[in-house]
């Protein structure tokens, strides 16, 4: 029998614990960490009655341990060594303290992270602990801890608990590699600590996206490669933007949104403000956006701030300008901030009445936009020009992306002609510009930007933001249909095929409403101050409501041809079907509009790792009944509606082939011209724009023409050379586009780099050409391991 | 050679590119139903054999240009939306000469349409 009146015996008094903090001796606490240790209740009494005899005010937590310990192995050698390793197990916390082990923490943690009852907690705690003392560490780390309790709370069934209680995070040994190990060069990503940085952030936030933001169904859908949930790195991001820089020419600019961080700028009054300004602007939406930002009527609402200047005056802005956005090397990471600029090459209809924003931020009824038909025409010539330069060393500037507006109408009457052939020289030296085709079936206001994504800005804005300058809006978030599976599905059932279209395009549309909440909630928490500045008494900059809710495509090609065993360029009854398929789409979008009110949008995704990583996970699900293009390990689908990029056919036929999907969009579509000459004839490249704009449906395009440029002299040249022409150098980089941008290829992933070998690449005059064996076998095998790219557009 | 106008119901420049072609194809010895043909890309809800008024013009609806037997006349009856992409046209009215388009979303003038009809 042990006498208990011990209990309440020194109770007064205090005890000096190890980092000198003192707390009140406490009977209790050695009864339990005896029983903890596997004492019997009477063996812990008697332990505690003999120690609390002996102590004294401010003994140390120390003493009391080792008078417990003689105590127990008095009684029981095995129980007084256990009790000696359990108090020496030290836990490494996040606080980067050393603690002692207590069970109640996991029991606390686990009651508050998983909102499991408190009795189930308990028991999974004990389970915890005494996997702990099978182990015999000499310390554990609170992570461990963790990992334990995971496969503890797996035990009991508790996946879903499991998944909200775990750690995101990286193996040591990915971030060893990542710091240790020089990467290849790549044109987005260079290795510098900023990336490394930022890679090691995407992990968490694409795990905490996929594990805690979706739920499981559509995270698995993600998994099982029926839809590609694209950027989930950025998921708590809205993706692309187009600004409106009167806005900002108006109210001046807070690169934080709110000016707290950074310093208040009012209206530009001079030139020389007003660019830097739209530099800024562009980067600091970056650091709010996952896509890309870009400029409507770029030329048009600047063409105000420079008039009366001479052209030197003007190009040396223009220069400015894109030497900013070229080497601000700042966003996301230490990259430049992902730009483009959309131009006119006069001052377009519908502002041709709406008062300008004039220097000082000025607006004045009788001054128009029309009124600056000359400084619009000059600072387009101006751009162009710089562009024609290239950088100090004559190499293309990628970014900002020049958009380049054009009418058919124009086009018919011959006007602007000039304009368009300087732009089609431009394209011949470097294939940088961008063409928006204004078709008749196209909105009124269309911007693209980005990885090509057509911005209707029709629906987001009203008349109201045509005059105030505030026509703005974006993409919050890109979703794409694997469309082969569907077909490795149906089995050559039409029926099924479409059943199933529908099924994916539903979850397709989950994710997307979803990340209409998760932005809601962003804003309200003022997550994204640039975005969420006012605008005025009811609106933000950025209203989630107003965004394009984008749902692409990819495979198209391949569907076709495993539904009826053509490709579409091989039938016209497969590219009917194409065409069906994509109706079908397009009618199914406009009833998700309906239904929900929001601006749902179909459009061609640029796919630049979905469609790799969608056509090897395929590979993999379906074997012999994939359709893909390329060897496993390097497999690829054609990217959304295009025809297969090796498809033998001839280029006019290629582009109406394309053209009559173009319409079936409504978020964008884009059509390449790949160059086999490496010094096409503007000439040539004039008249193809000219063909294209007026004769077929294409509302978006670009001639590439694959670059190579000497790691020694800088030196660039058109195609992939192995040998520098100028100084015979053969370290080259080479450049190509990849969907929507110029990039260099080293940072391409490998389905990715077959396409750029498997590509058709044509003359201007129609004659098709192959790329060179010698620059195939240097292709081969090379290319970035796994799909997930520091882009996923 | 081979016309075919694309229009749709609820298109407010269609009457006048019909009655332009008529009259510029009349002159040029042109027959309807075999030389040219009306599509009517939204014409799916009108029945073949039936006279409807489409914008205060009576059209006779055929299901193809062979079964034509009075002018005006113009083919429904199904969607032509697909029809109408694979030559490149999106809006209407819209004209395909020879499986070219010729003009689209706009009603040129006639001495831009004779250029292209000769």
């Amino acid at each position: 029998m042990v006498d208990l009146a011990f209990l309440h015996k020194n109770s007064g008094m205090k005890v000096v614990k190890s980092d000198n903090s003192t707390e009140r001796f406490d009977v209790d606490k050695i009864i339990s960490s005896c029983m903890n240790a596997g004492a019997s209740s009477t063996t812990a009494s008697e332990v505690a009655s003999e120690v609390s005899e002996k102590v004294y005010d401010g003994i140390n937590t120390h003493e009391i341990r080792a008078m417990i310990y003689t105590q127990l192995r008095k009684r029981n050698l095995k129980l007084a060594e256990r009790y000696k390793y359990r108090q020496k197990l030290r836990v490494r916390t996040s606080k980067t303290i050393l603690d002692h082990f207590d069970r109640q923490r996991i029991v606390d943690s686990l009651i508050k992270e998983t909102k499991i009852d408190s009795r189930l907690a308990e028991t999974i705690a004990k389970d915890v602990e005494k996997e702990l003392g099978r182990m015999r560490l000499d310390y554990v780390t609170a992570p461990l801890i963790r990992e334990i309790v995971n496969v503890k709370l797996l035990e009991h069934g508790l996946e879903g608990h499991r998944a909200r209680y775990t750690r995101l995070g990286m193996p040591v040994y990915d971030v060893k590699n990542l710091i240790e190990i020089p990467s290849k060069e790549n044109a987005n990503l260079q290795y510098n600590p900023e990336s490394i940085h930022k890679l090691m952030a995407d992990q968490i936030s694409k795990e905490y996206a996929l594990i805690n933001i979706l739920p499981m169904e559509l995270a698995d859908s993600h998994m099982r490669g029926e839809i590609h949930i694209h950027d989930l790195d950025y998921f708590i991001r809205p993706f692309c933007f187009s600004h409106d820089i009167r806005f900002f020419l108006k109210n001046g600019f807070k690169a934080d949104g709110v000016g707290n961080h950074t310093a208040i700028a009012g209206p530009s009054k001079r030139p020389e403000v007003a660019f830097l300004h739209a530099a800024k602007i562009l980067a600091a939406a970056q650091t709010n956006c996952a896509g890309g930002q870009g400029f409507s009527y770029f030329n048009t609402f600047l063409a105000p701030y420079i008039s009366g200047m001479d052209y030197d005056k003007v190009k040396q802005l223009a220069q400015m300008f894109i030497y900013e956005l070229s080497q601000m090397y700042v966003a996301r990471g230490g990259q430049v901030v992902f730009s483009s600029i959309d131009c006119d090459m006069s001052v377009p209809k519908q502002f041709k009445d709406v008062p300008a924003v004039l220097p000082g931020g000025i607006v004045k009824d009788s001054v128009t936009y029309a009124d600056f038909e000359d400084e619009v025409k000059t600072f387009f010539n101006a751009l162009l020009d710089v562009y024609l330069d290239g950088d100090y060393i004559g190499k293309m500037f990628n970014f900002p992306k020049f958009e380049v507006q054009i009418h058919p109408k124009d086009i018919k009457n011959g006007k602007n002609q000039e304009e368009l052939i300087k732009v089609s020289k431009l394209a011949a030296k470097f294939g940088t510009p961008y063409y928006i085709v204004n078709q008749p079936y196209m909105p009124e206001f269309a911007c693209y930007q980005c990885c090509s994504f057509l911005m209707p800005l029709d629906d987001a804005m009203t008349d109201e933001d045509v005059i105030n300058g505030t026509i703005r809006g974006g993409g919050l978030q890109v979703v794409t249909i694997n469309l082969p599976q569907l077909a490795y599905e149906a089995d050559g059932d039409d029926n099924k095929l479409f059943e199933l279209l529908k099924e994916r395009m539903e979850k397709a549309k989950d994710v997307l409403i979803l990340k209409r909440e998760v932005i809601h909630k962003n804003l309200k928490n003022n997550l994204l101050p640039f975005m969420n500045q006012p605008v005025n008494e009811k609106e933000r900059y950025l209203e989630p409501d107003k965004q394009s809710f984008i749902i692409g495509l990819v495979g198209m090609n391949e569907l076709v041809k495993a539904h009826t065993g053509e490709e579409l360029h091989e039938s016209d009854y497969a590219w009917e079907f194409g065409l069906r398929v994509m109706k079908r789409m397009k009618d199914i979008v406009a009833e998700f509009r309906k239904e929900t009110g929001l601006n749902f949008a179909l459009a061609r995704t640029p796919a630049e790792s979905c469609a790799y990583r969608l056509a090897e996970i395929d590979l993999m699900k379906y074997k012999g009944k994939a359709v893909v293009n390329g060897p496993e390990g390097s497999a690829y689908y054609t990217n959304s509606f295009h025809v297969n990029p090796s498809a033998d056919v001839p280029l006019w036929k290629r582009l109406t082939l394309e053209g009559a999907f173009h319409p079936l969009t409504d978020g964008g579509a884009m059509s390449h011209v790949f160059l086999g000459e490496s010094n096409p004839s503007p000439e040539g490249i004039h008249e193809l724009t000219k063909k294209i704009a007026t004769k077929t449906a294409i509302q978006y395009f670009a001639f590439t023409k694959d670059l190579s440029v000497c790691r020694n002299c800088s030196f660039t040249t058109g195609g992939l050379v192995d040998k520098c022409p100028n100084c015979g150098g053969n370290e080259i980089d080479w450049w190509s586009r990849i969907t929507g941008y110029y990039q260099n290829i080293g940072g391409w992933n490998k389905g990715k780099l077959e396409e750029l070998k498997d590509r058709r690449r044509y003359g201007i005059s129609g004659t098709k050409k192959d790329l060179p064996k010698k620059a195939k076998k240097r292709i081969n095998g090379s290319g970035v391991n796994g799909w997930d790219s520091d882009l996923d557009f | 050679m081979k016309l075919i106008l694309f229009t749709a119901t609820k298109c407010p420049n269609c009457p006048k590119f019909r009655r332009l072609l008529r009259e510029t194809a009349k002159e040029l010895g042109l027959e309807e139903g075999k030389d040219f043909v009306e599509k009517l890309i939204d014409g799916d809800k009108v029945t073949p054999g039936s006279k409807v008024e489409i914008d205060g013009e009576e059209l006779y609806i055929v299901d193809s240009a062979e079964n034509i037997k009075e002018i005006p006349a113009a083919i429904g009856g199904r969607d032509f939306t697909l029809d109408a992409l694979r030559y490149q046209v999106a809006s209407t009215p819209a004209l395909v000469v020879n499986g070219e388009l010729a003009f689209v979303g706009e009603v040129p003038s006639k001495e831009k349409l004779l250029e292209k009809l000769r």
